[in-house]
């Protein structure tokens, strides 16, 4: 493909310049520092610029490979504001940059980042931009499927920091070919992510008493119970010391030479100086997560009760790397269940995985708390699965249906985007199935059944749509005939989308698919009418694409739990000849 | 895979130099949106 960031590419010694729009919170901010730095990793030569928020400027100055870090114009006064806001664009306009991504999520600041990507030259954009119309649209299908689910309170399996990876990946392989082939070995977090400025460590901290292992606490995020949990870790395990991070109070903090508060408005350096010398982070949803993620400090991560009893959106922004713990609680944490959890995790080195979580919950006579809470772990996927992050359950209530619902949505976006797929067959085989789970599926396959055969009816529609269109060359002339005919056509698309959102509102999790729908309608391109069928048409492509995925595994899922004659060669002697 | 190159390139601008057709507008409302995160930043400064 000739395009012109490929001919920047191709001209020798000229890297590529990138510009990451970054206007979220500071969360958002740390986990786009992770995706480019494997991004950096696989296409070395790029340079990249960053346009964040004020409170981004200090871990971003921090990162060595970022060329620089800009910030929007501060301190506006309200006479003078579109002059000062005109002045600090001139100079930006004429950096051309090759890529602009704009990685802002959907909060406050959302309308800002759109605005100003709309308005900072670049020859190959991504992410979300304002439209002439005013509105704002998405550049490419990964902003979409953003909007559509993971901003759209679907829960599905690729956390953020993949998804905005991908999007810069694909691009820039569309555009600037293959990575070097040895490139992106390496694990993207490290203790050394971020350089330090000040080498001096405060003096509470190197005071601190010595021979500890350390946990820093987020205050920020700590449940109301924090400090039982704190006064039991501290009782039962004598090596161990806990530091205070992080802005708020913890209740009824114990007295305890080995807990130290850090003051509220600490700089990077203290806080990087004290995460290198931990050994864990306990916290909930904060930017102290990532910030953990980035500098390989195992996380002992909690989430409370979402808007449904243990949804998955925390798997979206959840702590980024290997061997996190989650402890997702049904109700109000809890410090018991919170100390079961860490100490058997705390221990692994001890047991080596001899003794089973529920063993070590037995132990400490708990196991009832598992029927309120569940537990995972993060691991890194090869890139043979797949690469990213998942989290696997090791123990506590299972979900079957959701979780299956939500590893198949998944597999959806990854056969849309990816064109990859793990084998059915190896992925039906870690399913755990139930009769609650096949009564599940089979309701659900009559929904899947009704919607595949309405959007099977709307892709000829918008067939025929394009055919009645692209018959008209001029537009707005056209015989009555014709005329009535896209009419017709349109009406029809409208009935089936509407009858789609009927057959939804039956079966919920399959709205899912009419929120894609919609984001791609809503992201139309084309100014002519055939186009406009066109890309309906490639709409309805994907929809059909993510129903026969459906279609497969519901199908794969009941073929599993039917019972089926073993051969007599499989017999066990007994003549049982029937298994599942 | 249906989803075509297109899709998932983004957006190619065939001309980078030429601004929007609504410039003045954008920034004027750039302006606007800096101004009231501002504002709201230092009314919650000052709730706490």
């Amino acid at each position: 493909m000739n395009t012109p960031v490929e001919t920047a590419a191709q001209t020798p010694g000229r890297p590529l310049e990138l510009l990451i729009v970054q206007l979220g919170t500071l969360s958002e901010v740390l986990r786009s520092l992770m995706a480019l730095k494997a991004v950096k990793q696989l296409y070395p030569s790029t340079r990249v610029r960053m346009l964040v928020r004020s409170e981004g400027v200090d871990p971003v100055s921090r990162v060595e490979w970022i060329e620089e870090v800009m910030t929007l114009p501060q301190g506006l006064r309200r006479e003078t504001a579109i002059q000062c806001v005109a002045t600090w664009l001139g100079p930006v306009v004429d950096r051309r940059f090759d890529i602009l991504a704009n990685w802002t999520g959907k909060g406050a600041t959302a309308r800002m980042a759109s605005i100003a990507t709309s308005l900072i030259p670049a020859i190959v954009k991504l992410g979300d931009h304002v439209r002439e119309d005013t509105v704002q649209g998405s550049f490419d299908a990964w902003s979409m499927y953003r909007h559509a689910w993971s901003q759209g309170g679907v829960e599905q399996d690729i956390h953020e920091t993949d998804l905005v990876t991908t999007q810069l990946l694909t691009a820039l392989q569309i555009h600037a070919g293959e990575p070097a082939p040895d490139a992106g070995n390496h694990q993207v977090t490290s203790r050394y992510f971020f350089k330090t400025v000040s080498l001096v460590a405060p003096d509470f901290w190197t005071q601190r008493p010595k021979g500890l292992k350390w946990i820093a606490i987020s205050a920020t995020s700590a449940p109301a119970r924090m400090s039982e949990w704190m006064e039991r870790v501290l009782r039962r395990n004598p090596d161990y010391g806990m530091v205070v991070v992080g802005q708020g109070e913890i209740r009824d903090l114990p007295d305890s030479p080995r807990i130290i508060r850090l003051s509220e408005n600490v700089g990077w350096d203290t806080i990087l100086s004290v995460f290198s010398q931990c050994s864990w982070l306990c916290s909930g949803p904060d930017p102290m997560v990532d910030l953990a993620s980035l500098v390989n400090l195992r996380v002992f991560y909690s989430t409370g009760p979402e808007a449904r009893e243990f949804g998955l959106k925390w798997t979206e922004t959840g702590p980024y790397g290997n061997g996190h713990v989650v402890l997702a609680s049904a109700n109000e944490w809890d410090p018991e269940t919170a100390y079961a959890t860490w100490s058997y995790y705390q221990s692994e080195w001890f047991h080596k995985n001899s003794l089973t979580i529920q063993g070590h919950f037995d132990h400490l006579g708990c196991n009832r708390l598992l029927e309120t809470a569940q537990i995972y772990k993060s691991r890194i996927r090869p890139s043979n699965e797949g690469g990213g992050v998942c989290y696997e359950q090791t123990a506590g209530v299972i979900r079957e249906f959701e979780a299956w619902i939500y590893r198949v949505r998944g597999q959806m976006a990854r056969a849309w985007f990816c064109g990859w797929l793990p084998a059915l067959d190896q992925e039906a085989t870690k399913l755990t199935l139930s009769p609650a789970l096949i009564k599940r599926i089979r309701s659900l396959q009559d929904s899947v059944q009704v919607i595949s055969q309405i959007v099977g009816g709307a892709s000829i529609t918008a067939r025929e749509l394009e055919t009645l269109a692209s018959r008209n060359r001029v537009g707005h002339l056209m015989t009555v005939e014709d005329r009535e005919a896209i009419e017709a056509c349109g009406k029809k698309l409208l009935e089936m989308e509407s009858l789609i959102g009927r057959v939804t509102r039956v079966e919920p999790e399959l709205e899912c698919l009419l929120k894609w729908y919609r984001q791609r309608i809503h992201n139309l391109e084309s100014q002519t009418l055939s186009g406009m069928a066109k890309e309906t048409l490639q709409a309805l492509d994907l929809m059909i694409e993510g129903m026969d995925l459906l279609t497969a595994w519901t199908t794969k899922t009941l073929e599993l739990a039917r019972p089926r004659v073993l051969d007599s060669s499989q017999k066990d002697g007994r003549g049982q000849g029937l298994t599942n | 895979m249906v989803a075509d190159i297109e899709l998932l390139q983004g957006k190619i601008i065939q001309d980078p130099d030429q601004r929007p057709k609504n410039t003045l507008q954008l920034v004027e409302e750039l302006a606007l949106e800096i101004l009231t995160a501002e504002e709201l930043a230092v009314a919650a400064q000052e709730a706490v």
